[in-house]
């Protein structure tokens, strides 16, 4: 197999931007921040990521923006990671594996629902009473 | 623990972006056993008192943590290297920069696995900083020999960001097509 170009990746990333019609233009506000420190290198937030970009372009998301920050304190729950989305309270989820990453991206991405097993820190109570809505 | 050689080495480069380094360069250059790594930088460096610290497990700068009482990157790479009874090296000069190199035999039986070349770098290359990451990496084995070259900069120029799904998701899969090319040199020579 050849190696791709700079110049076939473009044409590529060109490609693939016709390709998408409709798009939730909301998407592009939602946020998933992984905790890429040492604690969560050890824990697996390599994989996690990957599964991140995997689920998220199988459900058409893709414009959400996924960065990396470094540890976030919680390294006894790693890997964590943050999310916010539009109508939504910004959220860390811990001992995040690729399962619960899949469920992430269904429950609170797409039907706006906490996965609130996962949740280590949390906005207000009264908000975790209503399930996040 | 650092279940690769990959999480050791973005443990490593990530050291090296906290430094404030504007270029680094990472050369991962593989013939048949032997592995070399080298993480370059023109970060802010270390004196020789911070260059033996750095190696303590119990220590930190303090930029990365203020309440940080463990710094764990390179004490748990010279570990491995000391485990596998490779070879490690650590030079700085403070306000130069910082050079990280080991060798190690990957048929060593302490020999962790080189992990996810493809992820480790699309993540290092997607951290959020300013500075330039270069990544060589060759492979030579039996007499065949391939090699490529990735700079952020180009990836970051064709794309735009290196921060939305779609992107990454590209960065990966152009990782995936140089990287298959050296597995092609792996199989063929098997």
């Amino acid at each position: 197999m050849a190696k791709m170009t700079l110049q076939e990746l473009r044409k590529l990333r060109d490609s693939k931007k016709t390709e998408i019609q409709k798009r939730d233009l909301s998407d592009k506000e939602t946020q998933i921040i992984v905790g890429m420190g040492t604690c969560g290198i050890a824990a697996g937030a390599k994989e996690v990521l990957d599964t991140f970009l995997t689920q998220l372009e199988v459900h058409n998301l893709n414009s959400v923006v996924v960065t990396q920050t470094g540890c976030m304190g919680l390294c006894y729950v790693e890997p964590t990671i943050e999310v916010i989305a539009p109508g939504m309270p910004s959220v860390i989820y811990g001992k995040v594996d690729p399962e619960v990453a899949k469920k992430i991206v269904e429950e609170h991405i797409i039907h706006k629902r906490m996965v609130s097993e996962h949740v280590f820190d949390r906005p207000s109570v009264d908000i975790i009473k209503d399930g996040g809505k | 623990m650092h279940a690769s050689i990959c999480d050791l080495l973005a443990d490593i480069v990530q050291n090296s972006i906290e430094a404030d380094a504007s270029l680094i360069r990472i050369s991962f250059i593989q013939t048949d056993d032997m592995l070399s790594v080298e993480v370059l930088d023109n970060g802010r460096g270390m004196d020789e008192k911070q260059q033996i610290k750095a190696l303590d497990p119990f220590y930190t700068d303090g930029h990365k943590h203020a309440a940080r009482k463990v710094g764990l990157g390179l004490p748990f790479l010279k570990q491995m290297v000391d485990l596998t009874e490779g070879i490690f090296s650590l030079r700085s000069e403070k306000g130069k920069g910082t050079d990280v190199s080991f060798t190690i035999d990957l048929s060593h039986i302490d020999a962790p696995p080189v992990g996810d070349i493809v992820m480790t770098l699309t993540g290092l290359f997607s951290y959020p900083s300013e500075s330039e990451i270069i990544f060589r990496r060759v492979f030579a084995r039996g007499g065949e020999h391939d090699e490529y070259e990735v700079e952020k900069s180009g990836l970051l120029e064709v794309l735009g960001d290196l921060n939305t799904v779609g992107n990454l998701l590209l960065v990966k899969e152009y990782m995936q097509s140089q990287e298959a090319a050296v597995e092609d040199v792996h199989h063929r020579v098997r």
